[in-house]
C-alpha cells in the first residue's frame, strides 16, 4: 500500500471511531485505551498503540464531555500520535506526542465551528413544518453525522500526510533543548495525569 | 416481539443518535425530535394538526446525559400518547420530564456514567495491559479493551434500555422513581474502584522496562495530584514539564 493510501485508510478509521465521541453511542471506542492499540495493531505496532493510549487516557481522563466542553479531542490525539509514530511517517514518539496534542486541539476547533453551524438544522425542520411538509429529521441527522466524519477525516489525511512528513525532516533540524523538552513533556505525561486523575476520583468519591 | 418491546427497541437505538445533531442553540433538540418522531407519528396518526405541533415542541432546546436519554424518551413518548388520546394537561408533562427531570438526573448520571465509570473502565484495560505485557498473557490488548468497552457499556446501554421500558410504562414517575435510586453510593464505589485500578496500573507500569526513573515518576505523579486541580489540568502541567525539561538541558543540567 502506497504512503498515500495508508495515509487515507488510517484518517478514515480514526474519523469513523471519532464519530463514537459525541455523534454516535458513546460506546468509549472512541477512546484513546481503544483507538490507540486499534491503530497501532493495524500499523503493526500493538504495543506502541497501547502506550500511547495509556498516556492520553491517562491526560483527558478527568475532562468530562459535558455540554459545551471541547478542549481537545482525545480520539484525534491519540489516534494521530500513534499514526505519525508507526506509520509512514516514523516519527519519534516524542515529536509524534505534541504532533498528537495539536492534532486533537485542532480538531476541537473545528467541532466548535460544526457544533456552532448545526442550529440550521432545527430552523430548516421548524420551516418544514410550518409550511405543513414533514420534516426531514433523519436526513439532518445524517447530514450531520456525515460533515463530522469529513472534517474529521480532512484534518487526520492533513496530519498524516502533510504534517507527518513536514515533521519528520523539521525534527531533527530542532534545537537539542527543544527534542529534550518534548521527551520531558512525554516521560512525565501518563504520572502527572495519573496523579490528578487518582486526586480527583479521590476528592469526589 | 411486544409491543412495549418493539418500542422500546426503537427508542433505544434511536437514543444512540441523539448527540448527533448536537449544536450550540438547541443542544441535543434534533436527536430528540428525531428520536421520539416515530412515536410521535404512532400516537397522532389521526391527527396532523397535532402531530405537527408536538414535532415542532420537541425540536426546542434540551440536554441530558446520554445514558438517561432513554428513560426521558419514553417518558415524553408516554406523556405525548396520553395527550393525544385526548388528556391535553399531558403536553405540560413531556415538557416537565425535560426540563425539570432532565436536569438532577443527568447530574447524577455524568457523575456516575462520566465521572466513575468512564475512569474505571480505562484503569481496568490499561491494568489488564500492563499486567499481560508483565506476565506474557495471551491478547492482553484485546482482553483489556474488551473489558474496558464492558465495564461501561453494560450498564450505560442497559440503563438507556430499562430507562426507555420503564418511562413507555409508567411515564414522569419513571423519572422519580430514577431519582431515588442510590446513585451517589454506586458513584462514590465506581471512584474507589477506578482510584485502586489508577495506583496499581502506575505500580504495574514502573515494573516494565520503559526506562522511567522511579523518582521522576513519583515526582510527577505527586506533582499532577497536588498541582492538577489548581493549574486546570495535566495538560498545562505537560507544557510545564516541557518547558522545565528544555531549560534543563539548555542548562547543560539533563542530556
Amino acid at each position: 500500500m502506497s504512503p498515500l493510501a495508508t495515509d487515507a485508510a488510517g484518517a478514515a478509521a480514526l474519523a469513523l471511531l471519532e464519530l463514537d465521541e459525541a455523534s454516535v453511542g458513546p460506546f468509549l471506542l472512541s477512546r484513546p485505551f481503544v483507538t490507540a492499540p486499534l491503530l497501532g495493531f493495524a500499523l503493526g505496532s500493538p504495543w506502541l498503540g497501547a502506550a500511547v493510549g495509556a498516556v492520553f487516557e491517562l491526560l483527558t481522563l478527568t475532562e468530562l464531555p459535558l455540554g459545551g466542553c471541547l478542549d481537545l479531542s482525545a480520539p484525534i490525539a491519540a489516534g494521530s500520535a500513534v499514526f505519525l509514530a508507526a506509520g509512514p511517517a516514523a516519527l519519534p514518539l516524542e515529536a509524534a506526542f505534541p504532533a498528537g496534542l495539536a492534532a486533537g486541539w485542532a480538531h476541537a476547533r473545528v467541532e466548535r465551528a460544526l457544533r456552532a453551524r448545526r442550529a440550521a438544522a432545527c430552523r430548516r425542520a421548524e420551516e418544514a413544518l410550518a409550511a405543513g411538509r414533514p420534516p426531514r429529521l433523519g436526513a439532518e441527522i445524517a447530514g450531520t453525522i456525515g460533515v463530522q466524519a469529513a472534517a474529521a477525516f480532512a484534518l487526520a489525511l492533513t496530519v498524516f500526510a502533510l504534517g507527518g512528513p513536514a515533521l519528520s525532516r523539521l525534527w531533527p533540524l530542532l534545537p537539542d533543548a527543544l527534542r529534550a523538552g518534548a521527551r520531558t513533556a512525554l516521560e512525565t505525561a501518563p504520572w502527572l495525569g495519573a496523579g490528578g486523575l487518582a486526586a480527583s476520583l479521590w476528592r469526589r468519591a | 416481539m411486544s409491543g412495549l418491546s418493539r418500542r422500546t427497541a426503537r427508542l433505544f437505538l434511536r437514543s444512540l443518535l441523539i448527540q448527533a445533531g448536537f449544536g450550540d442553540e438547541r443542544l441535543q433538540g434534533l436527536g430528540f425530535a428525531w428520536a421520539i418522531d416515530p412515536e410521535l407519528r404512532e400516537s397522532y396518526a389521526r391527527d396532523a394538526a397535532g402531530l405537527s405541533r408536538a414535532r415542532t415542541r420537541h425540536l426546542e432546546a434540551f440536554n441530558a446525559s446520554p445514558a438517561v436519554s432513554g428513560l426521558l424518551l419514553g417518558a415524553a413518548a408516554a406523556a405525548e400518547a396520553a395527550a393525544a388520546a385526548g388528556a391535553p394537561e399531558a403536553v405540560e408533562r413531556a415538557r416537565v420530564v425535560k426540563t425539570a427531570f432532565a436536569a438532577p438526573l443527568s447530574g447524577a448520571a455524568d457523575a456516575l456514567f462520566w465521572g466513575a465509570l468512564r475512569p474505571l473502565a480505562a484503569a481496568a484495560a490499561i491494568c489488564v495491559f500492563i499486567a499481560g505485557r508483565r506476565w506474557g498473557w495471551s491478547h492482553p490488548l484485546f482482553w483489556g479493551a474488551g473489558l474496558g468497552l464492558a465495564a461501561f457499556n453494560f450498564p450505560s446501554l442497559g440503563a438507556r434500555w430499562l430507562g426507555a421500558r420503564r418511562g413507555l410504562e409508567a411515564g414522569a414517575s419513571a423519572a422519580a422513581e430514577a431519582a431515588a435510586l442510590p446513585l451517589r453510593r454506586w458513584t462514590a464505589l465506581a471512584r474507589v474502584a477506578a482510584g485502586v485500578l489508577v495506583f496499581l496500573a502506575c505500580a504495574g507500569a514502573l515494573s516494565l522496562p520503559f526506562g522511567i526513573r522511579p523518582i521522576l515518576a513519583a515526582l510527577s505523579f505527586a506533582a499532577g495530584a497536588v498541582l492538577s486541580g489548581r493549574s486546570g489540568g495535566a495538560l498545562k502541567l505537560v507544557g510545564a514539564a516541557a518547558m522545565l525539561g528544555a531549560a534543563a538541558s539548555a542548562a547543560g543540567l539533563a542530556p
